[in-house]
């Protein structure tokens, strides 16, 4: 009874356009009241949500992407994309996929990715005659691999939610071969609509001239390899490497390329703590929501629900699969983590999957929910800076939907694609 | 009055700003000094993370005036303009009732929590509750103001 308020008064808040942080919030609040507990209870769960060392590489994470957008390194991913990819047909939309995957590797946003690539290769695109549509497919499904490339600070949350004991090092490692693949299927997708619609080929640029912008890249690249590495080693943690990454950032910004002042520094600064208060508010909410899912016993009825229907390994994790793409078209990723893995990963436990695989199949998952509407992110911005309505752009992504899934199936039940390089 | 939230939402943003700069400085300074001067310092990461609430809430609360919180528009942009009227006054209302409640709750936790001090820091665990309350001051003023608007078109504010 109590659940079915606590679901409809979120669902009612977010209807009348509350914020989705407050809309939580404000649910829990009112639940709290109902229970004859003290609403209290809710900002304290708020304030201990977001009270959590590990969480802290978020807004690092966040402030060395906006960093890194600054100092424009994205035009120069696009350089080396451009000289592995670009003279086949249908060349730029390949670009897109390897400059949003190498993106991916050196921020940890897949909003970030959106909007740094999309709006150097959108209008690229567009001028030489890709429709405006695929451009912003391309992008947006692009931008997705950069949830399971590592880093990503979606990872972080996960591990911080999850209800064993997850390593964002393992999860990081786990995503990368999965990234690669997805990366595969989607740039297959782009060749097989460059085909059919005729797009052009490339030039190739000469060896000398795709040299030239590898180096030019490379110390760029490098925050990817300080980040991986110095995890792994046990150099730094995830949080202290993600601090690294913001002053090795600003260091190449200023030293090496030049083209970060102060200007760009503070518009990096403001940017950052905007989207991290928008996103910590988030999981400091959804926190209070979730404890009060707990507390209802929510986790328990699910478990005992999925359970109950089939006891085949298979078909809950396609159960699973399929309430984790249904809840991602409605909410945002991190909420939605917060929320479902304390709910999912016991269920995933319990049948045997190992819960690094999980989070992958979870990244991926919500990651697809990021792209499609009612609530998606990542194509929000993909289709406002591609000037372009979302209900048009939608028309058009079914490929890039269906090879998203497919990926998905695939890496969920071939657990040694995410597994493989995780050494234990 | 326009004025005077504009200045407060910016007053919000830069503290938050600062704390983030402030949490980048402190955790380099922890690896530079662990690997350069032999020392873990154990204040650093506990300093970083009481910044992050002045960081997370100061922002929060600029972000309920700059409107720029996630939220979803596609259904009261399908409704008739009064009914979304109806549901911009209500939405302000609730955002109203959770600052409100981010002051008493805040308020109980920072004034409470005072008495004990952050292990390893020395300063009041309720230094580090203080934002809740006042930016759910702040939170609660901006969304009035917007709820005002709601009723008096002609004071509205340009939308982010």
């Amino acid at each position: 009874m109590e659940l079915l308020v606590l679901l409809l008064a979120l669902l009612g808040l977010l209807a009348i356009r509350v914020p989705v942080a407050l809309a939580l919030l404000i649910s829990a609040i009112l639940v709290f009241a109902l229970l004859g507990l003290n609403p209290l209870i809710a900002v304290q769960r708020l304030s201990a949500g977001i009270d959590v060392f590990t969480l802290m590489a978020i807004p690092f994470f966040v402030f060395a992407g906006d960093l890194m957008t600054q100092t424009g390194i994205a035009a120069r991913l696009i350089k080396v994309a451009e000289g592995m990819f670009g003279r086949v047909r249908g060349g730029l939309g390949h670009v897109n996929v390897g400059a949003s995957m190498m993106f991916g590797a050196v921020s940890g946003s897949a909003v970030a990715s959106v909007s740094a690539i999309g709006s150097t290769m959108i209008p690229i695109m567009e001028e030489k005659g890709y429709d405006r549509n695929f451009a912003v497919n391309v992008t947006s499904s692009a931008a997705v691999l950069g949830l399971i490339i590592p880093p990503s600070h979606n990872m972080i949350i996960y591990a911080a939610a999850a209800t064993v004991s997850v390593s964002v090092g393992e999860l990081f490692v786990a995503g990368i071969l999965p990234g690669l693949f997805c990366g595969l299927a989607l740039m297959i997708t782009v060749s097989i609509i460059a085909a059919q619609k005729g797009y052009p080929k490339g030039v190739f640029p000469g060896f000398r001239a795709i040299l030239l912008s590898a180096i030019g890249a490379i110390p760029g690249l490098l925050t990817a390899v300080i980040i991986v590495v110095g995890i792994l080693g046990g150099v730094f943690t995830p949080t202290e490497s993600s601090a690294v990454a913001i002053v090795y950032t600003i260091a190449i910004g200023v030293f090496v390329y030049r083209t970060l002042g102060l200007k760009e520094f503070k518009a990096a600064v403001v940017n950052a703590s905007k989207t991290t208060a928008m996103i910590m508010l988030i999981i400091g909410s959804a926190a209070a929501f979730g404890w009060l899912l707990a507390l209802l016993e929510a986790p328990r009825m699910m478990s005992d629900l999925i359970l109950g229907m089939t006891s085949s390994p298979a078909l809950i994790l396609l159960m699973i699969i399929a309430s984790l793409l249904i809840l991602g078209t409605f909410m945002d990723m991190a909420p939605l983590i917060i929320i479902v893995t304390p709910i999912f990963l016991p269920v995933a436990l319990t049948i045997g999957v190992d819960p690094v695989h999980f989070g992958i199949i979870m990244m991926l998952a919500l990651g697809i929910g990021t792209i499609t509407p009612p609530v998606g992110t990542v194509l929000f911005v993909g289709a406002a800076i591609g000037k372009i309505r979302i209900e048009d752009t939608v028309k058009t992504m079914w490929p890039f939907y269906s090879a998203l899934i497919l990926c998905l199936l695939v890496i969920t039940f071939i657990p040694s694609i995410s597994l493989l390089l995780v050494e234990r | 009055m326009k004025k005077v939230l504009d200045f407060l939402s910016r007053a919000s943003l830069f503290i938050s700003a600062i704390s983030l700069v402030a949490m980048t400085v402190i955790i380099s300074y922890q690896v530079v000094a662990r690997y350069f001067f032999n020392d873990s310092p154990a204040w650093s990461e506990r300093l970083a993370l009481v910044l992050m609430a002045y960081l997370v809430f100061f922002g929060a609360a600029t972000g309920v005036h700059e409107r720029f919180h996630i939220r979803i528009d596609a259904v009261r942009n399908a409704v008739p303009a009064a009914l979304a009227k109806v549901f911009d006054a209500l939405a302000n209302l609730a955002v109203a009732l959770a600052g409100v409640t981010m002051v008493i709750a805040g308020w109980q936790l920072t004034t409470v929590l005072w008495a004990f001090d952050i292990p390893a820091l020395g300063l009041p665990r309720g230094v580090a509750l203080l934002p809740l309350p006042i930016a759910g001051g702040l939170i609660t003023l901006f969304a009035a103001s917007q709820l005002f608007e709601v009723f008096n078109p002609q004071h509205k504010q340009e939308e982010v």
